[in-house]
């Protein structure tokens, strides 16, 4: 085994040491292994509190890249849009919950992950299928949920009352302070969150390919963000409970346009104003659990050209955006047997205030069905239903209905306490975006949902051997998507349209190995994980026909370590990303260079009057390496984040 | 188990990248450029990818990284046109708004024009030759006068809102003012500009979202509008420079012309596939339908006649996405080579 660990680690061997002392950590909580046990995550992942504490990451995307089937797509630094697909699938088929409420966006049906701060963030993963909470119907019927907790929304909670104040500063003018709070009275709890980051952007960066090499200083990334958030929960009788939430973000940003290291003057703008309200209950009473939830959301967009050539010599564009979703989730225990069933109902509205106010209109109502049986050492997990949509354009005064069913079936077998197989087929609907139905010249009213077609196998191995916690987990997937909705030039050059014309296909394989151990003083965390993934199109009448997508590397991995002794940890990760397309034809001149980034950190607390202290220093992009993720979007060099912190 | 990590692992790194050749090195003889094909490729908006193809008719070896291997930078984003003047060769580049100034005999930069006023980019977009000047049409409403023996812009004339294509008939710059930026309210007219004064003297209503414009017989012209790839559907008119009025609406669905000698070359879709009719320029009456068949050819992108050489070429930008190809046929319609370049292949210089 030891061969084994330096073989893929081999930077540890003069890093680290195993020490026996007790461990003195603060109210950090020690997680030795990040892959829990394997009938709970039905073949998926997750990261705790810790590893993303250590992590320091700029936001959540910088968690979701130790996924290893996730390719982030990024588009540079801090404040840079940040969309992921995961098995070659695109972002919008994967239901993103924070706090238990789906945050995915109507309008764009992706979650920009720059604006998900990882602050307070307890726990974040990404399963096919959930068995700890009831998730809303929609999310039942999803192929992936990525599903994240924080501390105010009152995931997992540690004390009764708490309050931390954090102020940090970084590179290129990066400053951001964040209070946490929270309190429990009798059955009330209550926190209350606000987070304010100031970013200036501006860095350095040199960008060259084979035949030239250009260097500037990136200016057009300034960031402000503010996210506010608060929850109060009541205990009404035993297992059973009542929580508000409210959530606020704004974000005024410059964007970085796509041209920056040609056209820097150009200057645009986003402000978004997002608001949130959130009801909910749990409700366990013998052999029931019953969750209803409301949630309403209100967000305000603007995006502003002030350098565009029309004839006011400004290109102002407001969208706002209006969702509500209502339901209801229970589940009912018949011994081995579970039975859940849920049911939503979700009404989008967008707003666009150019020249007129033009409205789109989409009602989802989702029913879905699960069913759970365990016997022996098989567990088989069926779920069902379908959406009835109903949606109007911006032009008609009557809807159109349409029905799209959903399936999912996993089955698991573990022989015994090691060692456990999964096999996992689902089909899935992504709808079209009210964007890609109705707004901009590109729009295309008849589209179809894409659909996917799923296959996951996964085998994981865990196991404690003198002392050391090993969980090594292999997924081999299969996917198709059908109908993909893509934009397209159909006419000449520049009159584009969104079509459902390809059709793509994912394969490939991941591996994950964790080691762990803790000893009275210390501990050790490994992890290291691969991913081959070849997504292709497959559109038969393609003239790209089976050349990989753009921006899917075919190799990707990540290492970490991290150690900890008494109340000073380490921590180093290496980030492997290969050659990638930046355009569906696989030649040359479209390949980007592939990248390495390693970043270090080092974390040290104290308690001082009974207040405890943190420090930690990260340092990231350790070998200065000018990359692009995107093509001419380049990305910070060396740069170093800290943040002092004090737990009352 | 040793056996099973190693059998994950190694299946994820057995497989390696494709590596391929990289372009040859340019062709430049000690006599300079000759004997090819220098192909502009406008590349994909805000992808900064537009490249200068060199083809070397000979060997039939293209290099797609002849601007950057020659200039030792990259030619920006979406490089829009292309024309020779004299031992000059000029390149407008629209989204990265600079003009391009290549010594015509080794591809060598001469000078790079930012365009900007008043620190906003006026992104440059066709190029015509009148008077010894050059007339560069510019999105932000104006026509830019370059000066082609100091290479300075020498003066700024405005006209319609985001002029697209400019051609010089008779002793005018005639200049499509298509208010592309303005969706969904464009503009129909065209501007006249005298080129001794540099003024617009005439602007004339010709129909939605005017395009390409063409010299007719003596004293006309036509002009390609587009509508509003809705319900307003494109047409073609003729103008009278006399008398500076519309004389002739043609609404056959057409995708584009280009004029060799003294016929009109109209491209449209026939079926599945293009084909290019001869037309008369007087009266744009037919003289031959699809005299060319372009069944080969998915895109068509530009059609241009090389007068000296007698070469008609044809650009097909296939999807868009990918490599394009340039297809040169003799005045009779003979298919004499094909080269794939770059992505959507625009104008095209060619060297005896």
């Amino acid at each position: 085994m030891k061969r084994f660990v330096f073989l893929f680690f081999p930077i540890l061997g003069t890093l680290l040491h195993a020490q026996e002392k007790e461990l003195e950590l603060g109210e950090v909580r020690v997680r030795l292994s990040v892959l829990r046990a394997e009938s709970e995550l039905w073949g998926g992942q997750e990261i705790d509190s810790l590893t993303l504490r250590m992590l320091q990451g700029e936001d959540l995307s910088s968690a979701l890249q130790l996924f290893p089937g996730v390719r982030m797509k990024n588009y540079g630094g801090l404040g840079g849009l940040k969309t992921l697909s995961f098995r070659g699938v695109g972002g919008a088929h994967i239901h993103f919950l924070q706090d238990g409420f789906r945050q995915n966006d109507s309008q764009s049906g992706q979650v920009n992950f720059n604006t998900v701060p990882l602050d307070n963030v307890t726990k974040t993963s990404m399963k096919p299928h959930e068995v700890e909470s009831l998730l809303p119907a929609s999310s039942i019927l999803a192929s992936q949920v990525l599903d994240i907790q924080t501390r105010t929304g009152l995931g997992e909670p540690k004390t009764d009352k708490w309050l931390s104040v954090h102020a940090g500063m970084g590179s290129f003018g990066l400053f951001d302070q964040f209070v946490d709070y929270g309190n429990t009275v009798h059955k009330n709890k209550f926190a209350l969150s606000v987070r304010n980051r100031n970013y200036q952007g501006g860095y350095p960066y040199t960008y060259s390919t084979n035949f030239w090499s250009t260097s500037g200083v990136r200016s057009n990334n300034k960031l402000h963000q503010i996210n506010a958030q608060t929850s109060y929960k009541r205990d009404l009788k035993k297992n059973q409970n009542l929580r508000i939430q409210a959530r606020y973000a704004r974000l005024n940003q410059e964007l970085p346009g796509a041209i920056i290291l040609f056209a820097p003057e150009n200057k645009q703008f986003l402000h978004t104003d997002n608001g949130q309200l959130l009801l909910d209950a749990n409700l366990q009473k013998s052999a029931w659990k019953i969750r209803p939830f409301i949630s309403v959301r209100y967000q305000n967009l603007v995006y502003t050209d002030s350098s565009y050539l029309n004839q006011q010599n400004l290109l102002q564009q407001n969208y706002i955006q209006r969702e509500t979703s209502h339901g209801i989730t229970t589940r009912r225990f018949f011994g081995r047997y579970s039975l859940t069933l849920g049911a939503e109902q979700i009404g989008e509205e967008v707003l666009f205030t150019h020249q007129n106010m033009r409205v789109a209109q989409r009602w989802q109502r989702v029913t879905s069905i699960n069913n759970q049986l365990k016997f022996g050492n098989w567990q088989l997990a069926l779920s069902g239903g379908a959406q009835f949509i109903q949606l109007r354009g911006k032009l008609s005064q009557s809807f159109e209905n349409e029905a799209l069913p959903s399936g999912k079936l996993l089955t698991q077998f573990s022989p015994n306490k090691n060692w456990s197989f999964l096999y996992g087929i689902s089909y899935t609907n992504r709808l079209q975006t009210l964007n890609e139905l109705f707004f901009g010249q590109i729009a295309n009213t008849n589209l179809r949902p894409e659909k996917a077609f799923l296959n996951q196998g996964t085998v994981n191995y865990h196991r404690f051997i003198k002392g050391w916690t090993i969980h090594l987990q292999g997924t081999a997937h299969l996917n198709y998507v059908n109908d993909k909705i893509i934009a397209i030039p159909n006419k000449n050059l520049f009159v584009w349209s969104i079509l459902n014309v390809a059709r793509a296909k994912s394969s490939g394989v991941e591996a994950v190995a964790e080691l762990s151990r803790k000893w009275s003083k210390s501990m050790l965390y490994l992890r290291h994980s691969q991913s081959y993934q070849q997504t292709l199109d497959f559109s038969s009448s393609s003239i790209t026909f089976k050349q990989i997508l753009p921006y899917h590397p075919i190799h990707q991995s990540n290492s970490t370590v991290r150690y900890q002794y008494k109340n000073v940890g380490l921590f180093l990760s290496l980030q492997m990303v290969s050659t990638r397309y930046s355009l569906p034809e696989n030649i040359e001149l479209n390949q980007l260079p592939a990248f390495h980034l390693l970043e270090s950190g080092m974390f040290y607390s104290k308690e001082i009057g009974g207040k405890l202290l943190k420090i930690q220093v990260n340092v990231r992009n350790l070998t200065n390496q000018n990359y692009a993720y995107v093509r001419s979007f380049v990305m910070p060099g060396i740069n170093f984040y800290t943040n002092v912190s004090i737990d009352f | 188990m040793y056996r099973l990590i190693f059998s994950l692992l190694l299946i994820s790194l057995l497989f390696s990248c494709k590596k391929e050749e990289p372009s040859p090195e340019p062709s430049i003889s000690e006599s300079g450029l000759n004997n090819g094909l220098l192909v502009l490729n406008e590349g994909l908006f805000q992808q900064n990818n537009s490249r200068l193809s060199w083809v070397n008719r000979e060997s039939g070896e293209v290099n797609n990284e002849f601007f950057e291997q020659t200039v030792g930078r990259p030619l920006g984003d979406t490089g829009n046109d292309m024309m020779r003047y004299g031992s000059k060769i000029y390149v407008v580049v629209n989204v990265s708004s600079t003009i391009e100034i290549l010594d015509a005999n080794t591809g060598q930069s001469l000078k790079q024009i930012s365009m900007q006023a008043n620190g906003q980019a006026k992104q440059p977009r066709s190029l015509a030759l009148a008077a010894g000047k050059v007339y560069v049409s510019c999105y932000d409403g104006f026509v830019d006068v370059l000066d082609t023996n100091s290479l300075e812009i020498t003066s700024r004339i405005p006209v319609g809102s985001n002029p697209d294509q400019v051609a010089t008939v008779g002793d005018y710059v005639l200049v499509s003012n298509s208010g592309g930026l303005n969706f969904p309210d464009l503009d129909s007219t065209i501007s006249i500009i005298n080129t001794a004064s540099d003024s617009e003297i005439s602007r004339l209503t010709v129909g939605l979202n005017p395009g390409s414009i063409i010299a007719g017989e003596e004293g006309f012209c036509f002009v390609y509008t587009r509508g509003d790839y809705a319900d307003v559907e494109p047409k073609t008119v003729k103008l009278d420079l006399n008398s500076f009025s519309v004389v002739a609406t043609y609404n056959d669905a057409i995708s584009g012309f280009e004029r060799m000698k003294d016929e009109l070359l109209v491209l449209r879709l026939q079926g599945e596939s293009y084909v290019i009719d001869k037309r008369s320029v007087s009266d744009f009456s037919l003289l031959e339908s699809a005299w060319l068949n372009l069944e080969n050819v998915d895109t068509p992108y530009n059609l241009q006649f090389i007068p000296g050489a007698n070469k008609l070429i044809i650009s097909d930008a296939k999807n868009y996405t990918t490599s394009g190809n340039v297809h040169v046929y003799s005045s009779s319609g003979t298919k004499e080579a094909t080269y794939k370049v770059s992505i959507n292949p625009q104008a095209v210089i060619y060297y005896e």
